[in-house]
């Protein structure tokens, strides 16, 4: 005789109940697995003679390329390394391509390959476009950055980047001379956030608008010489761009970083500089398709490692691994967290002004807690007034909500959703 | 006299676990990184179960401590320095903090755990939690072990060694009570029998003479055991409370 808790005896009902309340609840699409490549063009020497060649376009390149590597499926750099930069970052010189057309056209052709391939396997590639080094803006009006061998104008990039890729998002951030010209058709340059409803309605008829997966992140400035700092050893745009999407612009701590809050974070990371050579001017429109994709997602599983910066800590600070690569600066308010993803299998420095600590990111996932640093003086040097303006000021201005919040509502964008803080529930 | 043992009865009619011995500590509600609040919320709970498990503390009800961080004006404080830190445990009323933060990096989760002592001294550690349910407790359980074995009371062995000691004492004490009690009963039960008729003797002479003088002895034997007991029942059931008190943190 089964007892009265035997399963023989549990009535069918209450299961039938909660199979038909599963059933009767819409189903949830599952968003489909986003993975990454990246195409990163780094060169140095310019067409024009006289142009003078570019001193950290290529550590540019290498930086992007540690910082997509171990978060893409395939990342690629067309890049020839000087001797400095093939010292500091050893091994990566036999794993680049020259920046020739020949190259580009190649690794487009095999990129766009995995990624139809996914695409057929429901996943959702995601292709970054990177160029660092000179542009320029030709007689015509269309703007063209310098490859080794000739120049890869605006036509190009539409017609042998944008249109045959099979990518479900374009991220193009480019940080070259005239880069405006290079991905739009004409129009005035953007000074500021109270022209940018105008530039954005200008731009409303070009050709960029016919590609709606395609979101862009550029620097506007016309000197990019001008824009490299020997104290980082890269191009001020550069840092900030990876910085932002090492996390340090995740301004609600969702792990993604959205195009708002990339331009916030460069906004505020330049507010300080009052030298005109140094000054920054950006325009970023993030993809219509999808105005929240993220350009940066901390959350996804990928082979960085985490350095975590609780509150209490505060001020401007950076990172630099022992090899004196500067990976990210940021200016952090102290009532708030920030996690930065960093390359593992490496140590690191963090550093303020007059102190540093040291750090070992020992494998990818693994999580660094800053507050548990043991921390000690130190000293930075730097000459020359432009490194003055760009030590003493970039990164002057603390990013935080409150900043991101004003900017955004100064550009008439829709804010990201803040951070509610912990569950009080209860 | 009766004190002890009505300490011990109204001890005794408490629920289990209503006392709890050992050193109070608050768990802030914890908040989270790249991942969404109810997960964070899971995670945390996970945690508090793994330390209200800890022998030697006592664990403030989540209740409690969201009550007394509404009343804080809802915000942690972000605290550079120990000065700071302290400050913040006396606002929470506590000599031990316990925050944390749950993060979603890389597809999977981490958890930074600081505690903070009455000094506002802090430790750190962090832990991966694994997907299941009963690991995760565990992990937690471990992380913060290892955190309570640097930063914890360092009288804690001692305490292992002394916390039975006022138990025993009060349970002994009102043993003594109750069997010191019994002998009385039974000594007046004597006085009474002898003092009415024949107090139970058979006889005449030196037959009921020795009989009533037994009888006079065991009465005496049994006032002075009831005497006696009580005493110690008493002394052993007050040293056993002061004991106790004086353990209670």
């Amino acid at each position: 005789m089964p007892s009265p808790r035997s399963p023989a005896r549990l009535s069918p009902w209450p299961s039938l109940l909660l199979l038909g309340l599963t059933a009767a609840r819409p189903v949830q699409a599952a968003e489909p697995e986003r993975v990454s490549y990246a195409l990163i063009i780094a060169n140095n020497a310019s067409l024009d003679p006289k142009q003078a060649a570019l001193r950290y376009a290529d550590d540019d390149g290498a930086r992007y390329f540690e910082l997509f590597a171990p978060q893409a499926r395939d990342t690629v750099l067309l890049s020839v390394l000087d001797a400095e930069t093939q010292a500091r970052h050893p091994g990566l010189a036999a794993r680049t391509q020259p920046p020739t057309r020949a190259a580009l056209k190649e690794s487009l052709a095999r990129l766009n390959t995995k990624m139809a391939e996914d695409r057929k396997a429901g996943r959702a590639p995601v292709l970054y476009f990177i160029f660092t080094g000179h542009g320029q803006r030709g007689p015509a009006g269309e703007g063209t950055v310098s490859l080794l061998d000739g120049p890869f104008n605006r036509s190009d990039l539409y017609s042998q980047v944008i249109t045959p890729s099979p990518a479900s998002f374009i991220h193009l951030i480019v940080d070259a001379c005239d880069s405006y010209f290079f991905v739009n058709a004409r129009g005035s340059l953007p000074i500021g956030p109270a022209q940018t409803a105008a530039v954005t309605q200008h731009l409303a008829s070009r050709e960029l608008d016919r590609y709606p997966q395609v979101g862009v992140v550029l620097s506007t400035s016309s000197a990019r010489e001008s824009h490299e700092w020997s104290t980082i050893s890269a191009g001020v745009f550069s840092h900030q761009v990876r910085s932002a999407l090492a996390g340090a612009a995740d301004v609600n701590r969702d792990g993604r970083v959205e195009y708002s809050e990339l331009t916030a974070f460069i906004a505020a990371a330049s507010q300080g500089v009052e030298d005109v050579r140094g000054k920054l001017d950006i325009f970023a429109r993030p993809p219509p398709l999808d105005r929240s994709a993220p350009l940066s997602d901390l959350g996804r599983s990928t082979g960085l490692g985490y350095l975590l910066v609780p509150e209490g800590l505060g001020g401007r600070m950076w990172v630099e691994d022992t090899r004196g690569v500067r990976v990210a600066d940021f200016h952090k308010e102290r009532e708030r967290p920030l996690v930065l993803a960093l390359p593992p299998d490496r140590s690191y420095y963090l550093r303020t002004e007059g102190r540093e600590a040291r750090l070992k990111v020992a494998r990818a996932g693994a999580v660094v807690d800053a507050g548990g640093l043991a921390w000690s003086t130190s000293v930075v040097a730097s000459r020359g007034a432009m490194e003055e303006a760009f030590r003493d000021k970039l990164f002057g201005v603390a990013f935080g909500p409150s900043f991101y919040s004003g900017y955004v509502a100064s550009l008439g964008e829709p804010p990201v959703a803040m951070d509610e803080g912990p569950d009080l529930s209860p | 006299m009766l004190l002890p043992l009505a300490l011990m009865l109204s001890l005794g009619a408490m629920p289990p676990g209503a006392v709890c011995v050992g050193e109070r500590l608050v768990l802030v509600p914890f908040d989270s990184v790249a991942l969404p609040r109810p997960e964070g919320r899971h995670t945390e709970e996970a945690v508090r179960r793994a330390v209200a498990r800890t022998p030697g503390i006592c664990l403030e009800p989540r209740k409690e401590t969201v009550e007394r961080l509404v009343a804080l004006g809802g915000k942690q404080r972000a605290c550079a320095d120990d000065a700071c830190r302290a400050e913040e445990l006396k606002a929470y009323g506590t000599k031990w903090l316990l925050h944390g933060r749950v993060l979603g990096l890389g597809g999977q989760r981490t958890v930074a755990l600081t505690l903070v002592g009455a000094d506002g001294h802090e430790a750190r550690s962090t832990f991966s939690v694994p997907t299941l349910e009963a690991g995760a407790e565990e992990a937690a359980a471990k992380a913060f072990g290892s955190l309570w074995q640097g930063r914890g009371p360092q009288r804690e062995a001692a305490e292992k060694t002394l916390r039975p000691l006022p138990m025993v004492l009060l349970g002994t004490g009102a043993a003594a009570l109750v069997a010191g009690v019994g002998f009385g009963m039974a000594a007046r039960a004597t006085e009474k029998r002898l003092s009415e008729g024949n107090g139970g003797c058979e006889g005449e002479g030196e037959t009921f003479r020795r009989c009533f003088a037994d009888g006079l002895r065991r009465g005496e034997r049994q006032s002075l055991a009831a005497n006696g007991l009580l005493g110690a029942g008493a002394l052993l059931g007050a040293g056993g409370t002061l004991l106790l008190v004086w353990e209670l943190p």
